[in-house]
């Protein structure tokens, strides 16, 4: 291409980018059609931009993994942090998943957490070889049991699981190296896989798991660093940790909470989409809307109080939390001009026009949205390239997940979202499943 | 909750304490605005970014004249806009700790 024609398209791409501002700064009408523009393309760009992401982080990783592995990395320490409350037998099935892992641990540390009296004991015969337990006299929450565990650990990677999480990756050596290959690297987080899925209620999480949950990761993990890490299956940098404070109990979601702290302090966290576990996932529609809600509650809580960690000159997470805010944005305004929209045709229209315009409206743009989410399964697919088979049943069911978003994520996020930015999420983390 | 407070875990040996002073104070203070600044400046990359891959968006939808240079250099710009906005995530000049803690 000559000079003069690369000129040409630079002048008229400028002129474009004026022309689409000066229309949206043209207060009434050019403004509120700016806001219906964002409310229309911003899923479209996001499920692009995570596409694209997704697959130069899946090539770029496995080139790395190739380097290292041809590097020979003498692996550093680790052991393996389990805090429990109430379910001593999910505990020690957990205990039982890592007692065969290559490297093996130092140890590994159960932490009961106060479990309730009546709750099963745990029974010390079935724990594997060398696990130790600690016994806190009461119940403190998730993130403070952490913490007491954090301190008895000496070695230089923690690894903490749920007690509903099984590890389904046999050798760590790969996550390990990372850390030993990349000095500033905080935490790893690898990739959640539904145990079994029994209902409609664990199939569509387990399609959020594989097209949104694992790929937005893959995709973060490009921009230089997470969202948030998975609280049920995450490796830790002891070094970090103890940076950062370790957990904070304040907060309802200790893993959201930290992994900006730890980003704005300057420490790396990484994805590793081959270092697999397995989670129970919620069982009924009840308990899986108030994880989600308590997730969002999360999300609030860390756009307000760690915000301000964004603007550090060590902070890492500059992308993630312009991404995460727009997200947040972009449901608030969903919600705002549907519901000013179907106003406004109420009392001009009457109900009949109102309810048909409604459906006109979502039927045009969902085709679109449809034709789009398609193309992210099967990239999430791609990256994901398991041999599960149960992914053409996920594509069969991949239609109802409009329904799924509305409906579970949108009014859990409207009610947990405020609850974290306005502090009243109480702080004490309670096993979702168990909230019947 | 500071996990240093209880006695069971020591202060690591790499982060000595090291008591503040003015010198110390004034470069803290410089390097914070000039932090700040520079992740305002890794913002508005990513939020050009998104104007251009929107008007990509909206090129493409122009079913009946799509402009496929436009859609192209659109895509181009933003995608190295999105790419520098992430890779300068610390600049190569900033000072390390050891060299704040010497100054």
């Amino acid at each position: 291409m000559d000079s003069p024609g690369v000129t040409g398209f630079v002048i008229r791409d400028c002129a474009l980018w004026a022309e689409e501002i000066k229309k949206w700064i043209d207060w009434p009408a050019g403004t509120l059609n700016g806001v219906s523009d964002f409310v229309n393309y911003f899923p479209i760009l996001l499920s692009l931009i995570w596409s694209v992401s997704a697959l130069v982080s899946l090539w770029i990783e496995g080139r790395e993994k190739a380097r290292r592995r041809r590097a020979k990395i003498s692996l550093p320490s680790y052991s393996v942090l389990i805090p429990f409350y109430g379910d001593a037998d999910a505990a020690v099935r957990t205990a039982l998943s890592v007692q065969d892992i290559s490297p093996p641990p130092d140890e590994i540390v159960l932490v009961n957490d106060g479990s309730p009296e009546g709750s099963v004991p745990l029974d010390y015969s079935l724990l594997p070889p060398g696990a130790r337990v600690l016994v806190l006299p009461r119940n403190v929450g998730k993130a403070e049991a952490l913490n007491r565990g954090l301190k008895s650990i000496d070695s230089d990677i923690i690894v903490c699981m749920d007690a509903d999480t099984q590890a389904q990756s046999k050798d760590w050596s790969a996550m390990l190296a990372r850390f030993a290959d990349t000095p500033d690297l905080g935490a790893i987080t690898g990739k959640i896989w539904p145990e079994r899925v029994r209902n409609l209620t664990q199939l569509l999480q387990a399609i959020d798991y594989l097209a949104v949950i694992c790929m937005v990761k893959c995709a973060e993990s490009l921009w230089g660093g997470l969202m948030t890490v998975s609280g049920a299956w995450v490796a830790y940098r002891r070094r970090a940790m103890v940076d950062c404070n370790g957990w904070c109990p304040k907060t309802s979601t200790e893993d959201i909470d930290l992994s900006w702290r730890l980003q704005a302090a300057g420490w790396k966290i990484g994805y590793d989409a081959a270092w697999t576990a397995q989670v129970e996932m919620a069982p009924t529609w009840r308990s899986l809307w108030l994880q989600r809600r308590r997730w969002s509650s999360g999300l609030g809580r860390a756009l307000r109080d760690q915000s301000g960690g964004v603007f550090l000159y060590t902070s890492r997470h500059v992308p993630i939390a312009f991404m995460a805010f727009l997200s947040s944005l972009w449901i608030w305004l969903c919600i705002i001009t549907a519901s000013v929209g179907a106003f406004i045709s109420w009392k001009g229209l009457g109900h009949e026009t109102m309810l048909s315009s409604i459906i006109s409206w979502q039927a045009s743009n969902w085709s679109l949205y449809g034709m789009i989410f398609v193309l992210q399964i099967g990239v999430a697919i791609l990256v994901d390239r398991g041999t599960w088979r149960r992914y053409p049943l996920l594509i069969l069911f991949s239609p109802l997940y409009p329904l799924y978003f509305w409906l579970i994520l949108v009014t859990s996020f409207l009610a947990g979202f405020p609850k974290g930015m306005l502090r009243l999420d109480g702080g004490r983390w309670e096993p979702t499943a168990e909230i019947e | 909750m500071n996990v240093l407070e209880h006695e069971e875990v020591q202060p690591h040996p790499e982060h000595p304490v090291v008591l503040p002073q003015d010198t110390f104070l004034e470069n803290e203070r410089k390097l914070e605005i000039a932090g700040a600044l520079w992740q305002i400046f890794r913002l508005v990359l990513l939020a050009w970014s998104l104007l251009c891959f929107y008007c990509c968006v909206r090129l493409c939808l122009n079913f009946s004249n799509v402009e496929f240079i436009s859609v192209a250099s659109n895509f181009i710009i933003g995608l190295l806009a999105w790419i520098l906005a992430c890779k300068i995530g610390r600049p190569m000049e900033w000072p390390t700790d050891d060299d704040i803690n010497a100054g």
